[in-house]
């Protein structure tokens, strides 16, 4: 039996589809956060002795006409797979906004049992509504549900209602009974879904439907034009003077939290485990090991992936914070006050919400781009996402403002905003190089505030160290071993007597000539550069490996202390490691995620330009940093400025000859037309 | 008596290719999807248990 679960979007959806089915998968207090079908087995302590019941999560819909493209999937899945029963989650606090789509699905014919999701939110508010009414009125049968809760008498019984509703014998497709119903036959359903016009009719008089059956069953104590304490907090925290100063103090408080009051002490606990697992080892080992075993074990096995595991308190604190912040609902607060921005440049408030998940992981983030409906601001979005500091990029942050700025979090908190910054500047280059003047409007549904659970936000806190973990254990590790082998050996298989001489050092060494105008012109740092593209982790694994650093957090090294020993090793200043930091986050992203955006884009012209772009951007950010960082703090210009310049002048060149390119063809085109 | 050489490879050979094993598990998922031209607008894109023959809407009816 196959039952899949269809509604709003945050309406609980996937909360529901954890509950039922134990599974993890990522929930968030706003719309948009399930973009693509998941499917799973229902568990075995509510499947009712049945065996096979899959439990199908669609992405949130408003209605049977798709606006967006996972509204398509949602369409697309209803309408040709073959489902059994539809459990359709109704936000029982947006009774009437929910209900619309409940007689398009009712429609159908399919068995639907009804789950009036957030029926504890309801209460809460004084409201109430008459469910066993309710299903009279709409012919099927309706339960009060709080899938939050996960209570299984509650879940066992919801599940019980649907598979009698799929065994009645007047169930299956096609049949259709009492209420408020549309009196169709499949096909027509299914043209009248396709024909926009036929359907705009329809709604209409749906609408005045929906509006007679709420009026039956539901009692509000406020009404909805009433203001209540969340409109006056949406006043402040959405404000469009206020939002952004807000915006920033919670970013900043984060990153507080994480990089600099909570994180660190339990890093530097973990960094001496590390090392002593390390001396351990070594001592086991013993002094008449091969040195090149004795190394790849040592350095590039144990102290780099370390050097990784080492970050993992920051970044599993980091996101249990976001995850707070998700779930009591403030993000889509954060949507609404960057969208004014991100229409100017030709984005939307929607384009925050891939941008938001991309700081989880830059793939999901890509990913998320299919709520955009415009083409054009899709694939911009999908090709920016990944300038937000994904999980993958905070150990850079981590590392380097531990040893060249204290572990202040403001380091963080400006990385986060030079994302945001990056990706307008972006979005305004792109669409003057695509000539495409189209705005959009964004509309969300802000949901209510509600105190973030815990207990989610330690589920997402470790799911991700769990993905960090097996990361480090295996992409990382195999990196590191590369790297370590590539460091110790010459071009003829030989011992290397020097590091100089190493092939690692020969590979990149020429790669270096392009980064002294930058300020980090070592051959170290081209080399952690080139494995950071394999993973963003590589980067901090990669120096730790070639500069010989056993750990970022041991005694001897501490970075929480910004002890200036690992500065001294590396042998930069503060502003080359922020040039270096700012190079590794807005270049082109990890090779996963390139994938990701090349099926996204999905066209050669955008992917290839898209990583053309991204290079370019992190080269003029970084040069820009080196350059002008080093006149405000040494009162002169960094190293090899003038042959910078003109790399930098080739990259600016270049995009003003293809928006000049645009604007003669958009002339050429309007003097036709003319 | 096996020298301690052969039993620092050894290890670093297990850990090697335990991590070889779980590269090849996960990069074997979405190669499922590679140069699939409906890979950006599919609902079953690098899902874990994504299996093309189990949809009924092919991917025709989704370009």
């Amino acid at each position: 039996m196959r039952i899949a679960l269809a509604g709003n979007p945050n309406s609980g959806k996937t909360t529901l589809y954890n509950a039922l089915t134990g599974k993890l998968e990522h929930v968030g207090n706003w719309a948009g956060v399930t973009v693509d079908r998941k499917e799973a087995k229902l568990r075995s302590a509510l499947n009712q002795g049945i065996a096979g019941i899959t439990v199908i999560d669609l992405p949130g819909a408003y209605s049977m006409s798709p606006f967006t493209n996972e509204e398509s999937i949602t369409q697309e899945s209803i309408l040709n797979e073959r489902i059994d029963v539809l459990i359709n989650v109704v936000d029982s606090t947006n009774l009437s906004r929910s209900l619309f789509f409940t007689t398009q699905l009712l429609d159908l014919g399919i068995p639907t049992v009804i789950a009036l999701n957030k029926s504890d939110l309801t209460r809460q508010k004084g409201n109430e509504i008459n469910a066993a009414k309710l299903g009279d009125l709409l012919g099927c049968p309706v339960m009060e549900v709080a899938a939050v809760r996960e209570n299984d008498t509650e879940l066992s019984s919801l599940i019980s209602k649907a598979v009698s509703e799929e065994r009645r014998p007047s169930g299956g497709r096609g049949r259709r009974r009492g209420g408020h119903r549309h009196h169709h036959g499949d096909a027509h359903i299914r043209n009248r879904f396709k024909n926009r016009h036929a359907a705009m009719h329809d709604d209409r008089h749906r609408f005045h439907v929906v509006k007679s059956i709420v009026d039956q069953v539901e009692v509000r104590k406020v009404s909805s034009t009433q203001i209540t304490r969340q409109d006056r907090w949406d006043r402040i925290i959405a404000n469009k003077y206020f939002g952004i100063p807000i915006f920033v103090a919670v970013i900043w408080l984060v990153f507080s939290i994480s990089q600099a009051w909570v994180g660190p002490p339990v890093a530097d606990l973990l960094g001496g485990w590390i090392n002593s697992f390390s001396t351990t080892v070594d001592l086991w080992i013993g002094p008449n090991v091969n040195p090149v075993l004795h190394s790849i074990l040592i350095d590039g096995i144990i102290g780099g992936v370390g050097a990784v595991i080492g970050f993992l308190p920051l970044i599993m604190i980091l996101f249990f914070c976001l995850a707070l912040l998700e779930d009591c609902g403030y993000m889509a607060r954060v949507a609404v006050v960057m969208d004014p921005f991100l229409k100017k440049v030709g984005l939307s408030g929607r384009s925050i919400i891939p941008m938001v998940i991309g700081t989880g992981c830059a793939i999901p983030g890509i990913m998320a781009t299919r709520t955009i409906k415009s083409e054009r601001q899709r694939r911009t979005t999908a090709m920016l996402t990944p300038f937000m500091p994904c999980g993958a990029k905070l150990p850079i942050i981590a590392l380097f403002s531990g040893i060249f700025s204290g572990g202040n979090a403001w380091m963080g908190t400006s990385m986060y905003f030079m994302g945001i910054v990056m990706i307008i500047i972006g979005a305004l280059i792109i669409r003057a190089i695509t000539g495409d003047k189209s705005r959009s409007y964004f509309i969300i549904e802000l949901p209510e505030y509600r105190f973030p659970s815990i207990k989610r936000a330690f589920l997402s806190m470790y799911e991700r160290g769990k993905e960090f973990v097996i990361k480090a254990g295996t992409i990382i590790l195999a990196s590191n071993v590369v790297v370590n082998l590539m460091q110790n050996f010459t071009w003829n298989l030989q011992l290397a007597t020097g590091v100089e001489e190493s092939i690692l050092s020969s590979v990149a060494t020429p790669l270096s000539l392009l980064f002294i105008p930058l300020g980090f012109g070592m051959w170290q740092f081209a080399a952690a550069t080139v494995t950071g593209f394999i993973a963003k982790e590589n980067v901090v694994g990669t120096l730790a490996v070639s500069f010989g650093i056993a750990s970022f957090f041991s005694e001897d090294a501490l970075i929480s202390t910004g002890a200036a020993s690992v500065a001294e090793i590396m042998g930069i200043g503060a502003v080359a490691a922020m040039a270096y930091m700012v190079f590794n986050l807005f270049s082109p992203p990890c090779v996963a995620a390139i994938g990701a955006m090349r099926a996204e884009l999905n066209s050669n012209r955008w992917f290839y330009g898209a990583l053309l772009f991204q290079l370019g951007s992190g080269y003029v950010a970084a040069f820009l940093v080196y350059h002008i960082g080093t006149l405000v703090t040494a009162g002169t210009l960094g190293t090899a400025f003038m042959p910078g310049l003109l790399a930098v002048s080739v990259i600016v060149g270049a995009v003003v000859w293809l928006i000049m390119k645009q604007r003669r063809a958009q002339r050429l085109e309007e003097e036709a037309a003319a | 008596m096996i020298s301690s050489n052969f039993a620092v490879a050894l290890v670093i050979g297990i850990i090697l290719l335990l991590a070889g094993w779980r590269i090849w598990q996960d990069y074997k998922r979405p190669d499922k999807c590679a140069g699939c031209p409906y890979a950006g607008s599919c609902s079953m894109y690098n899902q874990k248990d994504a299996d093309c023959s189990e949809r009924e809407d092919q991917p025709d009816n989704l370009a």
